[in-house]
C-alpha cells in the first residue's frame, strides 16, 4: 500500500476533518446531502489527489462521505451552549412587567366605562344620544376598528421586529408608511362612504358627517396607540384619553357645547397630540440607535407579502368582535327607517362583558412570555433524538398553561359579574342599571361574557402560533370562526329575535377556541420542525 | 309647491338606481350571443335575467324570513362571484390571484400607481372619445331621422312624466295599493289582502331594499319608466323582426304612444301608462318574449328559448292577464313554424321550459293558498264581475262593427289577405314548398296574434269565454297592432325593389301618417287627468316632514292614503279614530308616544268623484259622528264624501279651538286646500288634554 510522507512543514499545514468540516459549513451551514459537501470541496480546491495525498481517501466523493458522517453526527451531537438562565426577581419583574402591559392596554376601556356610568359620556360615547346619533357612532366606531385592526396588526409585527433588533429607524419608517397607509385606506372607505350613499342613501347626510368624523378621528387614535404600545408607552394612551374626557367635560358639561361638537374636538386634539407624541416617540428613540446605520428598507411588495396574515388576521380579529353587534343592529324589526339601527340595550349587555378580558390579557402576556422564554431555553437543552420528549413536555407545559388561563377568565368572569351586581345594589341610582333588569340585555351579557372567556382562551392560543410565525393557522380559524359567527348570529337574529345575535359571538367563539387549539397542539406535537422553520 | 330640481334628482336617482340594478351591473357578467350583443339585446336579456333572479330570491328570502338589504347583497354578489367563476373557470390564474400581484405590482414603485391612473384615464377618454365620434358621425348621416326618435321619445316620455313631474300624488288608487303591498312585503308580510302574484311589489321592494330609496319614489316615477320600457320593447322586436329599418321603427313607435286609432280609442291606455301598475310592468316582457321564442325558431340556439321561458315566468309572477296574452303570442309564434314544431320533439323541449317557466311563477300564489290565505278579494270579484257575460251578439255583426270602428286593423287584415292569397300561390304553385321560412314569419305571428287578441276582446259579444276582462284587453290589442303593422310596413317597404324608390315610400308614407295624426282631429290621444286620492300638499308636508324630524318620532293623523307613505318613517294614526277619540267624552287625554305630531286637515275635502268639491262648514263640524255598520272602515269613512267632510270639519275646528287654549301646537302649513297642524310637548310623548277641559280648569 503506497502512503505520501509528507513533508515536515507540510504536514504542519495539513488541515484536519474537523476545520475542513468547518469550512465546508461556512460555505453552507446545512448540507442536503454529501454530493452537496463534495461540491463544495470541489470549490474550494479539493480535488482527488490532494484528498487523496492528505486524507488518504481514494477520492473526494470518500472524503465528502467521511464529512458527511461527522456532519450528521454533528448536528445529532452538538454540545450544549450553556443559556444564561434568569434569576428569581428578574423572571419576576419581567412577568410583573408583562402582567401590567397587557392590563394596561385595557385601562382605557375601563375608564371609558367608568366616566359612561358617572359622567354618562365618555370620549365617544354618551348615554342621551338619539338613535340616530348613537347609530352613527357606533358604525364610526366599529368600521375605525375594523379598518385600523389589520394595520396595527402589521405595525405590532413589523415596527417590533426592527425595534427589537434596535433599528429604530426602519422601524420609524415601516411603521409610518404603514400609518400612510392606514390613512390611505381610511381616506378610500370615507370617499367610498360618501359616493355610495350618493347611489344607496343609507343614511341622511347630517349622520354621514358624524359617521366619517368619528371614523377618522378614532383611526387616527388607534393608529397611534399602536405605535405607542410598540414603544411601550401604553400609560400615555391612558393619559391622552384622561385628557380627552376632561375636554368633554369642559366643553359639555360647563360650557354647555352640544356633545356631537364636545367629542369632537376632544377626538380631534387627541388625535392631534397622539400622532405629534408618536413622532416625537420615535425621534427619542431613534437617538439609542448606533450612528451610521442606516439600511434600506426590504422592498414594500416583499413586506406586504410578509405581514399580509397579519393584516388579514387583524382585519379579521376586529370583524369577529363587532360583527355581531351589526348583525343585531341590522335586524328589522318592524319597518326599521335605516339599514342600521342602533339598539342600546344590546351594546350595554356587550360592552360591560368586554371587561372580562382585562385580566386574562394581562395573565396571558405572563403565561405566554413565560412558556416561549422555557421554549427558548429548553431547546437547546435536547439532544437530536430526544424532539419527541421536548415535543411532549411543552404540549404538557401549553395545556397547564391554557388550564391556567381558562381559570382566569372564569374566574375574571365571576368577579366581573359580582362586581356589577354589588355596584348597581349599591349605587341603584346608576343609569345601566337595565343590565339586569332588562331581559335582552341580560342575556346578552352572560352569553356574551362566557363567548369573550372563550376568546381570551383562544387569544392565548393565536398568540402562540404568531410566537411560532405561524400566521396562517390564525388566519384560517379567524375566517371560519367569523362565518360561524355571522352564519349563526344572523339566521338566529332573523328567525328568533335581534339580540339572539349573541349567540353567533358565542358559537364563533367556541369555533376560535377549537381551531387555536387543535393547531397549537399540532404545532407542539411538531415543534421541532415549527421551531426551524420559524429561526 | 312641486320643486323641479327635487323631482329631478328624485327621478334621476331612481333611473339610476333601476337600470344600475336591473341593466348594467347584469349585463357586465352575463355572456352575450354574438347575434344578440347590441345596445336593446343588452337591455332586454340582462332585464329579463335580473327581473326573474330578484322575483324568485325576494320569494324564496321571504319563504326563509331573511329577505332585507343584507341577504339582498350577499346572495347578488354571490351569484356574480359564481358566475364569474363559471366564466372564468378555463382561466390558469384566479381573478383574486391576479389582484393580489396586481397590487404587489403596485406598491413596487411609488409612481406605479400615478401611471396606472394615468392609463385608466386614458382608456376611459379615447372610449368615451371614439364613442362620442360615433354618435357625431351618425347624427351628420341621419340627421333627420336622429331628431325625429329623439322628438317621438321625447314628447311621449313628456307626456307620460307629466303626472309625475305636476303632481306629488299618484295617478290612479292601485299605485296605494302597490305602495302599501310592496311595503309590507318589504316586511316580510306578503299577500297582506289575500292571495295576489306580487311580481311587481317584488321589483319595488329589491330597489327599496338595495337603494334605501323610499317606495314613494319608486311608484310615483314606475309607470313612466314602464311606458318607456314597453316603448323599447316594441323597438326591440321589430328591430329583431324587420332589421334595422328605423324609419318604420319609428312611424310605429309613433302610432302605439300617439295615435287614438292604435290605441283603439281607449285614453284609459294613456291613464294606465302613467301610473305604477303590474300588468304594465308585466306587458315589458310581453314582446321580448315573442322576440326570444321567434329568435329561438330562427336560430334554434336554446339560450333564446331559455330567454322566452323566462319572460313567461316573470309574466306569470306578475299579473295573470299578460300570462294569458303571452300563452297565445307563444301559440301564434308555434303556429307560424308549425314545420319546426313538431320536428326534433321540439314541442316536448318547449313544453317542459315553459312548463317549469310557468309553475315557478305561480308556485308562491299556490303555496299561499295552500297555507290558507283567500284569493285577493277585490280582484276576484273584479274578475267574477269582467269574465261573466249576459250578451252574446252574432258573430259576423260583431266583427263587422269592430271593424268598423277599428279601421287600421281591418286595413292591415285586407292587406293581409291579398299578401296571404299572393304568397299560397307563389309558395304552392310556383315554387311548390309549403315552409314558412324567417322572412315571412314574422307577419304570420304577428297576424295570428293580433286576431287572437282581438277575439279575446270580442269574447263577451260573441259569446265565448272571457279570459281577459274587456277593459284591459285594449292595452294587448293595440300592441298586437303596432306589431303588425309595424312588421308589414316594413315588409311592405322592403318588397320594394330599388333603394331610392323604396326609401321614397317610406319617408312618404311615414310622413303622410305623422301628419294624418297631428293635423287630423281626434286623431291624437288626449291624456286624462288622473285620479286625486291625495291633496299635493299632503306628499309635500309628508317629505318635508320626513326630511326635517327624527325618524320614528314623529306621528300623522290623517285619511288612510298617508299611511302607505308614512309606514317605515313615522307612525301614522287614523282620523277617524282621532276625531273619535276627540268626540269621546270619556276619554279625558289622548296619548301618543312620539315627540312630534301632525294633524292634516282637509279645508276642501277629496272627492274621488270629483262630484261634491266645497269646503268644509262649522255645519258640518256640528254633524252626528258616523258610525260605520258594515262594510270597510276606511272606505265608509273616506271614499263617502259626506263622512270625509264630518270628520275634516269636526277635526279641523278642534284644532282651532285648542290652539286657542294651548300653546303647543302650531300651524305648520295653511293651503287653501289643507292646514297641518303641529304638536310638540319635549322629547318623550304628546299627551292632548282635550281644549274643553282646559278651559274649565
Amino acid at each position: 500500500m503506497h502512503t505520501t510522507i509528507l513533508p515536515t512543514q507540510e504536514m504542519a499545514k495539513r488541515p484536519s476533518l474537523e476545520s475542513l468540516l468547518d469550512e465546508v459549513l461556512v460555505k453552507h451551514q446545512n448540507p442536503e446531502d454529501r454530493h452537496e459537501i463534495a461540491a463544495i470541496l470541489e470549490s474550494l480546491g479539493w480535488n482527488d489527489i490532494r484528498a487523496r495525498e492528505i486524507f488518504g481517501v481514494a477520492d473526494v466523493f470518500e472524503l465528502a462521505d467521511i464529512l458527511w458522517e461527522r456532519c450528521r453526527s454533528k448536528i445529532m451531537y452538538t454540545s450544549f451552549s450553556k443559556v444564561e438562565r434568569l434569576s428569581f426577581n428578574e423572571m419576576a419583574m419581567l412577568l410583573i412587567r408583562q402582567f401590567l402591559r397587557g392590563v394596561i392596554f385595557a385601562v382605557p376601556m375601563a375608564i371609558s366605562v367608568v366616566c359612561m356610568l358617572t359622567l354618562k359620556y365618555s370620549l365617544w360615547s354618551y348615554e342621551n344620544l338619539s338613535v340616530e346619533l348613537a347609530t352613527s357612532i357606533a358604525i364610526g366606531t366599529i368600521l375605525s376598528f375594523i379598518t385600523v385592526g389589520g394595520f396595527t396588526q402589521a405595525i405590532a409585527r413589523r415596527g417590533f421586529f426592527y425595534i427589537i433588533q434596535g433599528y429604530y429607524n426602519m422601524a420609524r419608517r415601516i411603521t409610518f408608511h404603514f400609518i400612510r397607509l392606514g390613512f390611505l385606506v381610511c381616506l378610500i372607505i370615507c370617499i367610498s362612504i360618501l359616493l355610495l350613499n350618493l347611489v344607496i342613501k343609507v343614511f341622511p347626510i347630517d349622520m354621514l358627517v358624524v359617521i366619517i368624523l368619528y371614523f377618522f378621528f378614532l383611526n387616527t387614535i388607534w393608529l397611534s396607540v399602536t405605535v405607542m404600545y410598540i414603544l411601550k408607552k401604553e400609560l400615555l394612551f391612558t393619559g391622552l384619553i384622561i385628557c380627552g374626557i376632561a375636554v368633554v367635560f369642559i366643553l359639555f358639561s360647563v360650557m354647555s357645547v352640544n356633545i356631537i361638537l364636545a367629542q369632537l374636538i376632544a377626538l380631534s386634539l387627541v388625535s392631534i397630540t397622539s400622532m405629534i407624541l408618536v413622532i416625537y416617540l420615535f425621534k427619542k428613540a431613534e437617538l439609542k440607535e448606533e450612528k451610521g446605520i442606516s439600511p434600506q428598507l426590504p422592498k414594500m411588495s416583499v413586506t406586504l407579502f410578509s405581514t399580509l396574515p397579519y393584516y388579514i388576521y387583524g382585519t379579521l380579529y376586529f370583524t369577529f368582535l363587532f360583527i355581531d353587534r351589526i348583525v343585531a343592529w341590522t335586524r328589522n324589526n318592524d319597518f326599521m327607517p335605516y339599514l342600521i339601527w342602533f339598539r342600546g340595550e344590546y351594546e350595554l349587555g356587550l360592552d360591560f362583558a368586554l371587561l372580562v378580558l382585562i385580566l386574562p390579557m394581562g395573565i396571558s402576556e405572563v403565561v405566554l412570555t413565560k412558556m416561549m422564554m422555557d421554549i427558548e431555553i429548553s431547546q437547546k437543552s435536547y439532544w437530536g433524538d430526544e424532539i419527541h420528549i421536548m415535543n411532549r413536555k411543552f404540549f404538557t407545559v401549553y395545556v397547564r398553561r391554557l388550564s391556567q388561563i381558562f381559570l382566569t377568565a372564569v374566574v375574571s368572569a365571576g368577579l366581573l359579574y359580582w362586581s356589577l351586581v354589588e355596584l348597581f345594589a349599591h349605587f341603584p341610582t346608576l343609569n345601566s342599571k337595565s343590565l339586569f333588569t332588562n331581559s335582552e340585555t341580560y342575556l346578552v351579557f352572560i352569553v356574551s361574557l362566557v363567548a369573550y372567556v372563550l376568546v381570551a382562551v383562544a387569544l392565548m392560543n393565536a398568540v402562540i402560533l404568531f410566537s411560532l410565525s405561524q400566521p396562517d393557522f390564525v388566519v384560517r380559524a379567524i375566517w371560519i370562526s367569523l362565518l360561524v359567527n355571522v352564519g349563526t348570529g344572523f339566521l338566529l337574529s332573523r328567525w328568533i329575535d335581534y339580540h339572539y345575535a349573541v349567540f353567533g359571538l358565542l358559537l364563533g367563539s367556541i369555533a376560535f377556541l377549537y381551531f387555536t387549539t387543535k393547531d397549537v397542539v399540532l404545532v407542539l406535537r411538531n415543534l421541532d420542525y415549527y421551531l426551524y422553520a420559524a429561526s | 309647491m312641486i320643486p323641479f330640481m327635487e323631482t329631478i334628482t328624485m327621478l334621476c336617482s331612481f333611473l339610476f338606481s333601476y337600470f344600475l340594478l336591473f341593466v348594467w351591473v347584469p349585463s357586465l357578467f352575463i355572456r352575450f350571443e354574438e347575434d344578440s350583443s347590441g345596445r336593446l339585446d343588452k337591455l332586454f336579456i340582462s332585464l329579463t335575467h335580473s327581473t326573474l333572479f330578484y322575483m324568485i330570491l325576494v320569494h324564496l328570502l321571504i319563504g326563509i324570513r331573511l329577505l332585507e338589504t343584507i341577504t339582498l347583497f350577499v346572495v347578488t354578489i354571490g351569484c356574480i362571484v359564481l358566475l364569474s367563476k363559471y366564466y372564468s373557470r378555463s382561466e390558469s390564474v384566479s381573478r383574486s390571484i391576479k389582484f393580489l400581484v396586481a397590487l404587489f405590482d403596485l406598491t413596487e414603485d411609488r409612481n406605479q400607481w400615478r401611471i396606472e391612473l394615468r392609463r385608466l384615464i386614458k382608456y376611459v377618454r379615447d372610449k368615451s372619445h371614439s364613442q362620442l365620434q360615433e354618435g357625431k358621425q351618425a347624427i351628420s348621416k341621419h340627421p333627420i331621422l336622429i331628431s325625429a326618435y329623439l322628438i317621438v321619445f321625447g314628447v311621449a316620455m313628456t307626456d307620460r312624466f307629466r303626472y309625475s313631474f305636476t303632481h306629488l300624488s299618484f295617478a290612479s288608487s292601485d299605485s296605494y295599493v302597490h305602495l302599501v303591498w310592496s311595503k309590507f312585503l318589504a316586511n316580510m308580510t306578503i299577500y297582506l289582502d289575500g292571495v295576489y302574484p306580487y311580481g311587481f311589489e317584488s321589483i319595488i321592494a329589491t330597489i327599496y331594499e338595495m337603494f334605501s330609496m323610499d317606495m314613494y319614489v319608486i311608484v310615483r316615477f314606475m309607470g313612466a319608466l314602464t311606458t318607456l320600457l314597453m316603448m323599447l320593447s316594441l323597438v326591440y322586436a321589430l328591430s329583431k323582426m324587420i332589421g334595422r329599418d328605423y324609419k318604420t321603427i319609428l312611424l310605429t313607435v309613433f302610432l302605439l304612444f300617439f295615435s287614438s286609432s292604435m290605441m283603439i280609442g281607449n285614453s284609459v291606455i294613456l291613464w294606465r301608462q302613467m301610473s305604477a301598475l303590474s300588468m304594465e310592468y308585466a306587458t315589458i316582457f310581453l314582446f321580448p318574449g315573442i322576440t326570444f321564442f321567434y329568435l329561438f325558431f330562427k336560430t334554434n340556439k336554446r339560450s333564446y328559448l331559455l330567454l322566452a321561458a323566462e319572460c313567461y315566468a316573470i309574466t306569470a309572477f306578475t299579473h295573470p292577464f299578460v300570462v294569458v296574452n303571452l300563452t297565445l303570442a307563444f301559440v301564434a309564434v308555434g303556429i307560424a313554424y308549425s314545420g319546426k314544431l313538431f320536428k326534433n320533439n321540439t314541442w316536448i323541449r318547449i313544453l317542459a321550459y315553459m312548463g317549469v317557466a310557468g309553475f315557478i311563477g305561480i308556485l308562491p300564489p299556490i303555496i299561499g293558498l295552500l297555507m290558507g290565505k283567500p284569493f285577493h278579494g277585490s280582484s276576484l270579484n273584479y274578475i267574477k264581475g269582467e269574465f261573466i257575460s249576459n250578451e252574446s251578439i252574432p258573430a259576423l255583426e260583431t266583427i263587422l262593427t269592430f271593424a268598423n270602428e277599428q279601421n287600421l286593423i281591418a286595413f292591415m287584415y285586407i292587406g293581409l289577405a291579398f299578401y296571404f292569397v299572393g304568397w299560397c300561390i307563389y309558395r304552392y304553385l310556383i315554387r311548390n314548398r309549403g315552409e314558412t321560412n324567417s322572412e315571412q314569419a314574422p307577419i304570420w305571428i304577428s297576424a295570428i296574434f293580433l286576431f287572437m287578441m282581438i277575439i279575446i276582446y270580442l269574447s263577451p259579444e260573441l259569446g265565448l269565454p272571457s279570459i281577459v276582462p274587456v277593459d284591459r284587453q285594449p292595452v294587448f290589442l293595440s300592441m298586437s297592432s303596432a306589431l303588425l303593422f309595424g312588421i308589414g310596413f316594413g315588409k311592405l317597404s322592403l318588397s320594394i325593389r330599388g333603394e331610392k324608390l323604396r326609401a321614397g315610400f317610406q319617408v312618404l308614407g311615414c310622413s303622410a301618417l305623422i301628419l294624418w295624426v297631428l293635423v287630423v282631429p281626434g286623431q291624437r290621444m288626449e291624456f286624462p287627468l288622473g285620479d286625486q286620492h291625495q291633496y299635493d300638499e299632503s306628499i309635500r308636508a309628508y317629505l318635508d316632514i320626513k326630511a326635517d324630524y327624527p325618524l320614528k318620532n314623529w306621528d300623522i293623523i290623517s285619511p288612510v292614503d298617508e299611511l302607505g307613505l308614512i309606514r317605515g318613517y313615522g307612525y301614522h294614526t287614523e282620523l277617524w279614530e282621532f276625531v273619535r277619540d276627540i268626540e269621546d267624552t270619556e276619554l279625558r287625554n289622548q296619548e301618543f308616544s312620539t315627540s312630534y305630531v301632525f294633524l292634516f286637515v282637509e279645508k276642501i275635502p277629496i272627492d274621488i268623484t270629483k262630484e261634491e268639491i266645497r269646503p268644509i262648514t262649522l255645519q258640518d263640524a256640528e254633524s252626528t259622528f258616523p258610525v260605520v255598520t258594515n262594510g270597510l272602515l276606511t272606505e265608509f269613512y273616506y271614499g263617502d264624501i259626506d263622512n270625509r267632510r264630518i270628520l275634516q270639519a269636526k277635526a279641523y275646528y278642534w284644532a282651532e279651538d285648542y290652539m286657542k287654549h294651548n300653546t303647543d301646537m302650531t300651524v305648520y302649513l295653511d293651503t287653501p286646500n289643507m292646514k297641518i297642524y303641529k304638536i310638540y310637548q319635549g322629547k318623550d310623548k304628546v299627551i292632548l288634554i282635550k281644549a274643553k277641559q282646559v278651559t274649565s280648569e
